[in-house]
């Protein structure tokens, strides 16, 4: 093993801080978000000229043939900075559900665009009802002739609101829990029947709801071996992309608040000298580094094991940093006193990212829950 | 040790269940599940129980309270809570209410005292400044004495509803060269005074409570003062050594226990309810019973009322540190049971319970921090 980051990914992590410092400090951001920046998904330039759109793609694609250690790397980078563009949706949850998909003539037709970032595509795949778990699925998708029709309602699309297309999970046979018969169509973002909502987020970034109406779509995969394992394997590469992020959160507000603590004083001295804040800031940095080993033991097994080990690592990571992150943000509000409740201070935004980021792709809970029924499953295998 | 229910408290309780029922209007229940009510809902809601001989249940009989006992005020709070009730201007009830029945003369208790009795005039607090908040007595806020008139120059902040609000009690120097503790005195002023300017600061939970507010030759009848100059420090330990049984806030935790039961059964992942999943029944009930302790530490606290020794006001503090951390806790996982939606802002809701719980992040730095009441707690217990 080997923490350090190679050649080419300090590269990656050095244009991105640098993109973060030049560009998007603090104030940029907040002038950004609720500007209709996401919509425009301004920046979108930059991330395609220095090739971070293109930075988990295979080679054979066109891609700079990282894994989803560069995306991580990205991730966290972005992360420092609350990034609220499109690049959680885009430019990893869509492109690697359809990389996953295996439909080798979209990918590629769509994966240069994607790459060059002239075309954006976002996943709609989540549900009421479903609460981020993928193979919960209504939506229905019937079969048309040439082409299929898909009706229902998505929920909370991330970077959904200016692409071209979004890439949507349907199901064509089964009840709602049915792992078969769940399909990933193609849908034109202005197909007729497809109606959008926004939706902001507490962090400030956008989703879209969508409803979609007999929506005329291209099937990606109608089977569930591609539409539904494709779809998982390319969230579960966003997941880790999430919880980088959130190991770069971690990282600011530690920072911010080791900063505050150094400047603000009380009884005429810096709210530092307090042996009592002295320690929580140990144990908030702990806990951060705890939680980015448990993001590398998720990364090591998500390119060394089989899926359904890594899926399990992955449940168990989701839950163990989404944690961190709402303890050590939370913790940045509280040595800060009221002015971290403010919106115009930063610490307050990191908790409140952190808080989302646990509402994406299934709540701890559920996590918990899945890690818990795999447990059963192995022990009562192995000790019937 | 007794555990037998208390007959008489349990007939007190059915009289308030019965006024409840009888008086509370409907357009005034369940505006909001925090402790914010429309100026206007508690205005009405003051007035009615004026009318029921009702408007002060902390105050003493002689001076229009109803003289109740703690026990009986903690039934009246726990009834109202679950009707929904508007609240009640805390700032002037619990705060400045207990300052006037004490230390005002006759003609300032006449003055300031039937106006809040019937719900005429809202009350805010002006103790924490800029560089004066853990830090409480560092305060620089100051009024020169000038004929029969204080001219108040300075700022206050964190001042919640100083824009609801129509008079405001504060904390000013009034000798720069006393030791810290000693210069400080208690004034009344009305915020129609020229020289004052309330500026909003907005909160994390997208609200706008919180406000700074600026003092420029403010002129202030020196009739205005209670109790003796430089006597402000013994009157405001006084105002805060009074509530230990509140601290914990038991009626905000039990809407929580109402609001995740609610969820339970009317949300529901892939067609299960949640609280036919493990996980979240589980997690339920370990909130329910920390919450069964906290009811009863609260009781235990109510029975050391009057009581000055340490342990009566080390268990304010305990309370308040265990009891807050269970409204934080609680309030998060309220969110998580969200699922998805618990990402989406809505700020319009009225029962928004992500603002609910951002703003939570509040209780553990009010009303003396956690960190300050550590500090109380290991000194009051264990003298060190
Ligand atoms: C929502 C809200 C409503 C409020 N409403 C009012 C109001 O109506 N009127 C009013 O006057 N004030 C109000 N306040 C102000 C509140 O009383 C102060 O925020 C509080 O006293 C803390 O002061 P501070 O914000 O300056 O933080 P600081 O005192 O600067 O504290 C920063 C951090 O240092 C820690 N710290 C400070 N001193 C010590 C120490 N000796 N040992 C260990 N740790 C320490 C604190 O616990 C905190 O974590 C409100 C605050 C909030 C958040």
């Amino acid at each position: 093993m080997d923490f350090t980051l190679n050649t080419e990914q300090q590269l990656l992590s050095d244009s991105v801080a640098r993109f973060i410092q030049t560009e998007y400090d603090f104030e940029t951001r907040a002038k950004s978000v609720g500007s209709g920046d996401q919509r425009r998904a301004s920046r979108w330039d930059t991330f395609a000229a220095n090739g971070w759109l293109a930075a988990a793609v295979p080679g054979d694609l066109g891609g700079w043939g990282g894994t989803a250690v560069e995306t991580a790397v990205i991730s966290q980078q972005l992360g420092r900075a609350l990034f609220a563009g499109p690049w959680l949706g885009s430019a990893v949850l869509a492109t690697q559900v359809l990389i996953a998909s295996g439909n080798q003539a979209l990918i590629r037709e769509w994966l240069p665009l994607l790459c060059d970032g002239s075309r954006r595509l976002a996943l709609a795949y989540s549900e009421q009802g479903a609460r981020g778990i993928a193979h919960i699925v209504e939506t229905r998708a019937t079969k048309d002739g040439a082409t299929h029709r898909i009706s229902g309602r998505k929920t909370l699309v991330l970077g959904g609101l200016g692409v071209d297309a979004f890439i949507v999970s349907a199901r064509s046979d089964g009840a709602i829990n049915d792992r078969n018969g769940v399909g990933l169509f193609l849908v034109a973002a202005d197909a007729a029947g497809l109606s959008m909502t926004a939706t902001k987020l507490h962090d400030g970034t956008e989703a879209a709801d969508l409803a979609f109406e007999e929506v005329p779509a291209t099937v990606i995969s109608s089977n569930a071996a591609d539409g539904l394992d494709g779809l998982e394997y390319g969230l579960s590469h966003a997941m880790l992309a999430l919880c980088a992020e959130l190991v770069g959160c971690m990282e600011r507000s530690i920072e911010i608040t080791a900063e505050y603590l150094r400047t603000r004083k009380q009884f005429g001295v810096p709210i530092g000298s307090f042996q009592s804040l002295q320690h929580r800031m140990a144990d908030m940095v702990a806990e951060m580094e705890l939680a980015r080993s448990m993001l590398f033991a998720a990364l090591a097994s998500f390119e060394n094991d089989d899926v359904a080990t890594h899926r399990r690592v992955l449940d168990g990571a989701k839950t163990l940093i989404t944690t961190a992150a709402r303890n050590v943000c939370g913790q940045g509000i509280q040595l800060h006193g009221g002015i971290g409740m403010t919106e115009e201070c930063a610490i307050g935004h990191y908790f409140k990212r952190a808080v989302v980021a646990d509402a994406l792709f299934g709540s701890s809970s559920l996590h918990e829950a899945a890690c818990a029924a795999a447990l059963q499953d192995e022990l009562r295998a192995v000790h019937a | 040790m007794e555990f037998r229910p208390d007959p008489e408290l349990e007939a007190f309780r059915q009289t308030v269940r019965t006024f409840l029922r009888e008086k509370l209007p409907v357009d005034l229940a369940h505006l909001s599940i925090g402790m914010f009510s429309p100026r206007e809902a508690m205005s009405r809601w003051q007035a009615i129980l004026h009318g029921q001989g009702w408007a002060a249940p902390s105050w003493p009989v002689d001076r229009g309270g109803t003289g109740w006992s703690v026990e009986q005020r903690l039934i009246f709070d726990d009834e109202c809570s679950a009707a929904g009730t508007p609240t009640q201007d805390t700032f002037a009830q619990k705060l400045l209410g207990p300052v006037l029945n004490h230390f005002a003369t006759p003609e300032q208790w006449q003055e300031h005292a039937p106006p809040i009795l019937k719900g005429e005039r809202k009350w805010c607090q002006g103790f924490s400044e800029p560089g004066a908040g853990s830090d409480l007595a560092s305060l620089r806020t100051k009024a020169e004495r000038r004929g029969d008139h204080y001219v108040v120059n300075g700022q206050k902040i964190w001042t919640t509803n100083a824009h609801r609000a129509d008079w405001i009690f504060l904390l000013v120097r009034t000798d720069p060269e006393a030791r810290k503790q000693a210069g400080i005195s208690f004034l009344l002023v009305d915020m129609k005074t020229p020289g004052i300017t309330v500026r909003p600061i907005w909160g994390i939970d997208g609200h706008h409570h919180l406000n700074e507010v600026f003092f420029d030759e403010v002129e202030v009848p020196a009739a205005n003062l209670i109790g003796a100059e430089n006597m402000g420090w013994s009157i405001t330990k006084f105002l805060l050594n009074n509530e230990h049984a509140y601290t914990a806030d038991l009626p905000l935790l039990k809407r929580y226990r109402g609001e995740m039961r609610r969820l339970a059964v009317t949300q529901s992942v892939g067609g299960t309810r949640l609280i036919d999943r493990p996980e979240v029944a589980h997690r339920i009930a370990l909130f329910e019973t920390e919450l069964r302790a906290v009811e009863m530490m609260v009781q235990r606290t109510a029975a050391l009322h009057g009581d000055q020794g340490h342990f009566a006001h080390a268990m304010g503090s305990m309370l308040k540190l265990r009891g807050t951390d269970l409204q934080q806790r609680m309030s998060v996982f309220m969110v998580e049971l969200l699922g998805d939606s618990g990402a989406v802002a809505d700020t319009q809701s009225t029962n928004d319970l992500a603002a609910e719980m951002f703003f939570r992040r509040a209780s553990t730095i009010y009303g003396g921090s956690s960190e300050v009441q550590r500090g109380i707690v290991a000194k009051l217990m264990f003298g060190l």
